[in-house]
């Protein structure tokens, strides 16, 4: 479908920027090289932040670390509750029973809560594992274990089974295949939770150090100086919301279930 | 049926037990208690062993849990361990705000929801779930800056007049329901928009819709038992998240709320305090879950006989 | 259960509610966020306090952990004496305070016109009941009154308390400038309310954000000029800023420099109190490499002060000279400004064996605006004299429990208390707050010297030598001081000009008309 090629060339386009960013940016992004909150102007066409640095050159190299620990924490936590997943929906056991019922449990205690208590003990990229993982990995155990269950009566896994493979191999190289489109949309769906998790904790402020570039602390930063260069806190903003929506996009356009 | 009913509210309340526990282990696995944050490391030894005795801190977590469970079925929530005074008291003067934020939150945003489930096309499913992707921040920064600040409609910050309910300046609270509204309603449409697609599509509900039953009794007879037990589990998440949301909101609009009381509980290591908030906003989510599964109980014996899961 | 209906309909419904809201909106600002859209009578005043984000205290002697706090203690109970605009302490509740021979029996003569909302007058034995319950909880209030011998004193009758000192102490008309709230003896539940007190103004309601007061006309000072006051705790300083220019309060508490230029350019006033903020860098003086005087004193020659004051402060205050507090009516006055010396930097680094550079961990937090900054600041300026700072931000909640006092290189916060505060709280030795380990006995006993002379003038000048040579070998670092600003709407006048525990008196400030 063209529109779905050309949603996934241009996430993957703004992927590349942003984890090429700062090498683009330079060491630009962490020195001082004009007044505090120079408005737009000559050489800064996005003004200065709070310490004088260059507003583009910090969004430019402001990505990277949030995607890349978005990225894990979504892998982690799509591993973790697809794993899960696969073994409650086949196996009926208590044991497969009670990891639901711990799944529904995570559901019910506010994930905020928990990603809060996270951030003040752990460093913010632990946190946001942590809380993506709390919060995510039920998610995924539901809807993996739905279909494992749905498909433990399919043609190709009881010919497997025929064949004499062992349930694991079976579960791993038949069944999760099979839904693999389903497992890459709840990916990219983690990957959009830990980007609201990391924007939010660190407006709540447990955030990233400085001076290292973050769009998410440079919304904390920058907020104040909202009537005065308003790109500064704008800028980031928009990335942020760009790369959450367009990975969003891509997530439920890979199952299927957007187009009707 | 009564069986079924039964079984749902003690699910329920197993759940909110367990969640009691989760909060309660994760709170108390924090490092540096009250008594050490409030000190703020100018007492050492004997004084500082002697304070956390009397605070209570020194026993064992499970004492300690069930001491304060004990004291909750009894009614009395504990005091903070910071400011001494009565935990009923802290939640009671911010409840207000919280609940009139969640509360019209999903007022906007169940039937913006509804019209988002209903549009057809891939452009409208991709605005959709890319809206329900947008982080909290950012939607309100990009309202403020644009009715705050660029057509200067409503005040950057909802500051509510004291001794008057949170409803009497209405402008106030424009920015903080509108950013808490529009990510909910694009997230529950994302979810419920293949469910009911699904179930519009039904053979029944064409049928229906063909020999001319009207278009309002459709959805009531037909479409709504099918869809009523996946919407109630969808809004009872989406009024949880909102509760935890409101932490954000708070924080950006300068409002007294249920969030900024859990920030800074979790922050000063606040047990009880963080307790009393969890499990209120855990106790919205349960409730919302029980209300979903009585609602597929009662709807199980109407036209389709399997409820889908959203 | 309601159904969803039908699409035409539900995309209007959809429609009519957002342009509802709007609608709304609209009506009820008036379309003019700066004019004041509430009727609010014309005597009173809506102050934003800064507060430390946490739910209100109503323990007047225990930790009070924001400005908000203080500022409803204040208006709510007297203090025995005030900072006055020098910063030599004022009368309050304590008219005089006369030390015997020896400096250590000392007379404080009490008002007798001061009374509780109760009507019961306040009497030396409520003041010993409170001075006594200060002691108590010295480790949340910071050992405020460690140099009474607070159970050696008495009431001598009920308008003369008689205070024994440990040791000979001139300044305790200082010492009582602290959070000496008197409230009712033998008060014991301090958590149900603020208890009644002898104060401007008596507090009547409110909610987990503002406290309503409204006035005392018992009070025995000068008339408040606004009958109801509310103060409201608003700890981020961008919203309080927002709160004053959207007319939804009429005075804000240190806003951050940035907002200064824009706000008073939309016609409101800019109350400055100078000296009021000071981010001192603390080098521990028992810790390699900070052990070795050479070494701190290539670190106050390398700093660049203007460039840390442009950008922290936004130029809005003074250079530092590393006096520990340059607003003090003691601090000398005539000291040379230091100036950054590179060269010599480098030499005293290479003195001390330093040549090849050394690898520190500066930490610091956001708990007050631009401590980050002067962190991430402070390192790269130090870096051509071969220090490589890392810097380390911490969460501001647990900053001061485990970096403040414990780690060698960190920023710390001063907030313009007196010198002797300061002494008190980190340059005894042996106190768990003597953050730089300063512990020199010479200077230890020209401090005994100072504080036993009862002559102002040569106390004054001997407290000034101490300061000096704490500049010169201690393990502060003040690059800069930093202007306090409130904001004030057009007409609100009075607002006090004293910083540090001065600027939570807000009694006197008049409400616009």
């Amino acid at each position: 479908m063209t529109g779905r090629t050309v949603l996934l060339g241009a996430t993957t386009a703004l992927l590349v920027i942003v984890l090429g960013g700062p090498a683009l940016a330079g060491d630009t992004a962490v020195r001082t090289v004009a007044a505090p909150w120079a408005p737009p102007g000559s050489g800064l066409p996005l003004g200065a932040d709070a310490l004088g640095r260059d507003v583009l050159a910090r969004v430019l190299a402001g990505g990277r670390d949030l995607a890349l620990v978005a990225g894990g924490s979504a892998l982690v936590a799509t591993v973790l509750g697809a794993g899960a997943g696969l073994w409650t929906g086949w196996s009926n056991g208590s044991v497969a029973r009670g990891l639901a019922a711990a799944a529904d449990l995570l559901l019910a205690v506010p994930l905020l809560l928990l990603a809060l208590v996270a951030a003040v003990a752990l460093p913010g990229p632990a946190a946001v594992l942590v809380g993506t993982v709390l919060g995510g990995a039920p998610l995924t155990l539901r809807v993996v274990a739905d279909v494992t269950q749905a498909s433990r009566g399919a043609g190709y896994v009881r010919a497997a089974l025929g064949r004499g493979e062992p349930a694991a191999t079976v579960l791993l190289r038949e069944v999760l295949p099979a839904h693999s489109a389903l497992v890459a949309a709840d990916l990219g769906m983690r990957a959009v939770l830990a980007l609201q998790l990391a924007a939010a904790l660190s407006v709540l402020g447990f955030g990233s150090a400085p001076p290292a570039p973050d769009w998410a602390g440079m919304l904390r930063d920058n907020l104040v100086g909202l009537p005065v260069n308003p790109a500064a806190v704008l800028a980031p903003a928009v990335a942020l919301a760009v790369l959450a929506a367009a990975l969003a996009a891509c997530a439920r356009t890979a199952d299927g279930r957007v187009a009707r | 049926m009564s069986l079924r009913v039964a079984g749902a509210l003690l699910r329920a309340g197993a759940l909110l037990l367990a969640a009691a526990v989760a909060v309660f282990a994760a709170t108390a696995a924090l490092p540096a208690d009250a008594i050490a944050v409030r000190s703020g490391g100018r007492i050492e030894g004997e004084q500082l062993a002697a304070l956390r005795a009397a605070a209570g801190l020194d026993r064992p977590v499970v004492v300690r849990f069930l001491d304060w469970l004990g004291g909750l079925l009894t009614g009395d929530p504990g005091a903070s361990l910071v400011s001494g005074r009565p935990v009923a008291e802290l939640v009671g003067q911010r409840a207000l705000v919280s609940a009139v934020l969640v509360v019209g939150a999903l007022v906007l945003a169940v039937p913006l929801a509804v019209a988002l489930a209903r549009s057809r096309g891939t452009a409208a499913g991709v605005l959709v779930v890319a809206a329900a992707a947008l982080p909290p921040v950012v939607v309100g920064v990009g309202l403020a800056a644009l009715l705050a600040g660029g057509w200067q409609l409503v005040p950057p910050v909802s500051l509510l007049p004291a001794g008057r309910p949170p409803w009497s300046r209405p402008a106030l609270l424009v920015l903080p329901v509108l950013t808490l509204a529009l990510p909910t309603a694009a997230y529950a449409a994302g979810q419920l928009r293949g469910t009911v697609a699904d179930v519009i599509a039904r053979p029944f509900v064409r049928d229906a819709e063909l020999r001319g039953v009207p278009g309002p009794a459709v959805a009531l007879r037909y479409v709504g038992p099918l869809v009523a037990a996946p919407a109630l589990r969808v809004l009872a998440v989406s009024a949880g998240a909102l509760v935890a949301g409101t932490t954000v909101v708070e924080t950006l609009f300068g409002m007294s709320g249920l969030g900024e009381l859990l920030v800074a509980a979790v922050r000063t290591r606040d047990v009880p305090v963080v307790q009393a908030v969890a499990l209120l906003a855990a106790a919205v989510v349960v409730a919302g879950l029980l209300l979903a599964d009585l609602a597929a109980a009662a709807t199980s014996s109407g036209p389709a006989r399997r409820g889908r899961r959203a | 259960m309601n159904a969803p209906p039908p699409g035409r309909l539900g995309r209007l419904a959809a429609t009519a509610l957002a342009v509802t809201a709007l609608a709304l909106a609209g009506c009820s600002a008036g379309g003019a966020p700066a004019a004041s859209p509430v009727d609010t009578p014309s005597d009173t005043l809506r102050y934003a306090a800064p507060s430390a984000g946490r739910a209100a205290t109503n323990d007047p002697h225990g930790l009070l952990p924001g400005e908000s706090d203080i500022v409803r203690m204040a208006l709510t109970y007297d203090v025995l004496t005030v900072p006055g605009p020098d910063g030599a302490p004022q009368p309050r509740l304590a008219t005089a305070w006369t030390p015997d021979d020896t400096l250590t029996r000392w007379t404080v003569t009490l008002r007798d016109d001061a009374a509780f909302s109760d009507g019961r007058p306040v009497t030396a034995t409520d003041v010993l009941f409170s001075l006594r319950r200060m002691g108590g909880k010295a480790a949340e209030n910071f050992g405020r009154l460690a140099m009474f011998d607070l159970a050696a004193s008495s009431a001598s009758d009920s308008a003369t308390l008689l205070l024994v000192t440990t040791a000979p102490y001139a300044e305790v008309g200082t010492a009582l400038m602290g959070a000496t709230f008197v409230v009712p003896a033998a008060t014991t539940d301090f958590t149900a309310g603020l208890v009644p007190g002898s104060g401007p103004f008596r507090p009547t309601g409110g909610d987990a954000q503002t406290t309503v007061f409204e006035r005392n006309d018992e009070w025995w000072g000068p008339p408040p000029p606004s009958r109801v006051i509310e103060v409201r705790a608003i700890a981020d300083p961008a919203a309080r800023v927002q709160a004053v220019q959207s007319g939804e309060v009429d005075l804000a508490g240190s806003v951050p420099a940035v907002s200064v230029v824009p706000a008073e350019a939309a016609g409101f006033t800019a109350v400055r109190k100078p000296g009021a903020t000071m981010y001192p860098v603390v080098m521990r003086t028992d810790t390699a490499p900070f052990d070795d005087p050479r070494v701190r004193e290539a670190v106050k020659l390398a700093t660049d002060r203007q460039q840390l004051l442009d950008t922290v402060f936004l130029g809005q205050g003074e250079l530092g000279n590393d006096l520990i507090t340059p607003t003090d009516p003691s601090s000398p006055r005539d000291l040379p400004q230091r100036t950054p010396d590179l060269d010599r930097a480098r030499a005293l680094m290479t003195e001390a064996g330093l040549a090849a550079g050394v690898d520190v961990t500066l930490h610091t937090t956001t708990a007050y605006p631009g401590m980050d900054t002067t962190a991430t600041l402070l390192a790269q300026q130090l870096a051509p004299i071969g220090i490589r700072a890392t810097v380390q931000i911490g969460p501001p909640d647990t900053y001061f429990v485990d970096v403040y006092g414990t780690e060698p290189f960190y920023v710390s916060f001063l907030g313009g208390i007196p010198f002797l505060d300061v002494v008190r709280v980190a340059l005894t030795p042996g106190s768990p707050t003597n953050e730089t380990a300063w512990a020199d006995p010479s200077w230890a006993s020209a401090l005994a010297t100072a504080l036993a002379d009862p002559d102002a003038a040569t106390r004054g000048d001997k407290l000034g030598e101490l300061q000096a040579r704490l500049r010169d070998e201690g393990g502060y670092l003040v690059w800069g001081v930093g202007d306090r600003v409130d904001l004030a709407a057009p007409g609100v006048t009075g607002v006090s000009s004293a910083i540090g525990f001065g600027a939570g008196f807000v009694d006197q400030v008049t409400p616009p008309s």
